[in-house]
């Protein structure tokens, strides 16, 4: 089943390759697709393998990147179809969503790493969801724990810091 | 100027923020481990699609973080405050806005408890800088202030929310003359449009559970010239409008629904209008007709659930609808019901629409009724049809029957069963009662050959829809696509013997679908 699919190789900019699905890379990463759609005049139907250099993602990143793509965009593995009649209630949550909050669930710099792969590859659900991660980082704290939990270095003058206060006063 | 690059030894000295509202450590955060710290070092738009998803208050608080923070949250293109604090502080966050940098694409506010001066506050600074769309609402105490939670208000008491509201003043909404979408869910309290200003920019105006008051009027506000790009108005649940007038050249979509049968007069001139729906608003009882003026010859589609009489109610050039829903049909009635039927008298105005939506109603005792569906004639082209069908107990396969029968080119049917809650599932009516009297639905040959999809939403599971359910399939032989949604009462067994019982009546070439409940 596998061999007859068509993969690619994605190469990391510490230069290991990942093995991926093209269907399921294209539907994840406009980035990637772009970069399919612009060699595949020259591939056509070979029985050659693409090897696309990633050169702003690491290979540590990429492997986390490639686990998110498989889970979600792989649509065999999303739902068990098509025989088994579907049942679904509203309220139920996306069967998805606990691997998200999984998947999210790491320190700042990875955190960080996944902001810059989704939108360097263009995945947006994978954006989405790491931009929210970083955001519920964000909710809830005082100013001085998101200072230390992102390394923040106050910068400003003591004069400084007073006027920042009273420019935003309505906000405190 | 004095700097400090991170080390600790000015901060003893540092000040305290003038309203003493957030405390200053009394040391200098260092980065954990000497890391660095990646976050501020994401570039601007980075930022920015983090801090639009915190609350405005969160994220204008990050000002204080470091310098690179600053203006930071300014250029966030959306503002929004769910729960909304003092109207003072919105307004002031929304003045802090540089129109020039960044634009306002949305304004999001929830409020728990508005009293209209707060309302005052910041409206008209939002109106100032808004070039998108602005949605605001009033929620009750035991509501949710999240955006994206659907209201759950249900069970309140609509008369005690009302004066509730009442008590909390009028909020007079100034011209938005950039703000492009509108969306105002008031909880009833009292709203003023205003009678100068130009909504240049507003394509979609809703508003629900809105007390209108003057002296600027919706009408008004909502035709040419004060809303030139007015496309879509919706107005739902809401009181206080007793004479509705609008002349619009631009306007698509009109929907009205559940104004509490409290609209006297309704004219509507739009010649570009391609869909009107209206649901429960105008007024209607033995003294006073329904009024209704309307003018829109390029309708396509129109809902009219609502009071209809020939004589009052003026729907113009009908000829492009092609999509009709309409009024309550009661099946089965009295002799005087039997004549005043509106639903009939509607039907009749229109030549052949392409596809149909009927509500079919059963009165739990039909002792002494007649069954009136021998009134109703539908033209045979139609290809399209929707059936909500609330039975209370009763047979309803003739019922269905007679009104196929009429539908031979049907190419798409659904159904959806509502059941009164107060009743059992299975409930039957009385023996003898008229519903079951024509059992030759059952035996009488008819094709509806043309039937590809068929839905039917609500099932329960009872004996009178199992063997409908069975008749469809002999009547539709060239039927391609079958879908069930079971009611939300039905076990996930009992879901499964029905599926098997539905599968035994299929053939080969049909793709069955079966949910446990309505799919969103």
């Amino acid at each position: 089943m596998a061999s007859e699919k068509k993969v690619v190789f994605l190469r990391s900019s510490d230069g290991e390759a990942f093995e991926v699905s093209e269907e399921v890379i294209s539907a994840a990463s406009v980035t990637i697709k772009g970069m399919i759609d612009e060699e595949s005049p020259s591939r056509a139907d070979t029985a050659a393998t693409t090897t696309l250099a990633i050169p702003n993602v690491t290979a540590a990143t990429l492997s986390r990147v490639l686990h998110y793509v498989n889970k979600h965009f792989d649509a065999a593995a999303v739902v068990g179809r098509p025989d088994d009649y579907i049942f679904c209630a509203p309220g139920d949550e996306h069967p998805l969503a606990r691997f998200d909050d999984d998947f999210v669930d790491v320190d700042n710099d990875t955190l960080i790493d996944l902001v810059h792969a989704a939108e360097y590859l263009h995945i947006k659900k994978l954006f989405d969801l790491t931009c929210k991660a970083v955001a519920d980082k964000l909710k809830g704290r005082t100013i001085d724990q998101i200072r230390e939990t992102f390394g923040i270095v106050n910068d400003y003058t003591v004069e400084e810091e007073v006027e920042v206060y009273r420019e935003n006063s309505w906000a405190f | 100027m004095e700097r400090s690059g991170g080390g600790g030894q000015i901060a003893a000295k540092r000040a305290k923020p003038p309203d003493g509202g957030g405390q200053i450590s009394a040391k200098r955060a260092k980065p954990p481990d000497g890391g660095e710290d990646r976050l501020s070092a994401l570039h601007d738009d980075l930022l920015l699609r983090i801090l639009v998803l915190l609350d405005t208050t969160e994220a204008a608080r990050t000002s204080v973080l470091a310098c690179r923070w600053r203006s930071l949250w300014r250029d966030a293109p959306e503002v929004r405050f769910n729960p909304a604090p003092d109207g003072n502080r919105i307004r002031d966050a929304l003045d802090a806005r540089d129109d020039a940098t960044s634009s306002l694409r949305r304004i999001s506010v929830t409020a728990k408890d508005a009293a209209s001066d707060s309302v005052a506050a910041w409206l008209p600074s939002a109106a100032r800088h808004l070039v998108g769309d602005l949605i605001y609402r009033v929620v009750g105490p035991k509501s949710s202030v999240n955006e994206e939670d659907e209201e759950d208000e249900d069970e309140e008491d609509e008369e005690e929310v009302v004066k509730e509201a009442g008590e909390r003043g009028v909020v007079e909404l100034p011209c938005f003359e950039k703000a492009s979408k509108m969306q105002l869910k008031l909880r009833y309290q009292r709203l003023a449009f205003p009678l100068q200003g130009v909504f240049n920019k507003l394509t979609s105006l809703l508003l629900s559970r809105v007390r209108f008051h003057g002296p600027g009027d919706l009408g008004n506000a909502v035709s040419e010239p004060h809303s030139p790009c007015l496309q879509k108005l919706c107005v739902l649940e809401s009181r206080g409008l007793h004479n509705l007038s609008i002349h619009s050249k631009s306007l698509l979509k009109i929907k009205l629904f559940n104004l509490g049968r409290s609209l006297r007069q309704l004219t509507i001139v739009a010649p570009n209008l391609k869909k009107l729906g209206m649901a429960y608003c105008l007024f209607d009882n033995a003294h006073r007709k329904p009024v209704a003026n309307i003018s829109a010859p390029q309708m396509v589609s129109l809902a009219w659930v609502d009071a209809y009489d020939p004589q009052t109610v003026h729907l113009g050039n009908l000829g492009q609808v092609q999509l009709l829903r309409t009024k309550i049909f009661w099946v089965y009635g009295s002799q005087v019901q039997r004549e005043q039927n509106q639903c009939l008298k509607f039907l009749q105005q229109f030549k052949v629409p392409r596809s149909l939506n009927l509500i079919l109603i059963n009165q739990p005792d039909l002792d002494g009724y007649q069954c009136l569906l021998g009134d109703i004639t539908l033209p045979p082209q139609i290809m399209y049809m929707h059936l909500d069908i609330l039975n209370d107990g009763h047979a309803f396969g003739a019922t269905l029957f007679k009104v196929l029968r009429m539908c031979s080119g049907l190419r798409r049917l659904s159904f959806e069963f509502y059941t009164n809650s107060d009743l059992e599932a299975q409930v039957t009516c009385p023996p003898g009662c008229i519903c079951d009297e024509q059992e030759k639905w059952k035996t009488e040959e008819f094709l509806l050959n043309r039937l590809q999809i068929v839905e039917i939403i609500g099932l329960r599971g009872s004996q009178y829809e199992v063997s409908f359910v069975k008749q469809v399939f002999h009547w539709a032989k060239a039927v391609k696509w079958m879908k069930f949604t079971f009611n939300s009462s039905v076990s996930e067994n009992m879901a499964k013997e029905l599926c098997q019982v539905f599968q035994s009546f299929s053939r080969p070439e049909i793709c069955m679908e079966f949910y446990n409940t309505s799919p969103n």
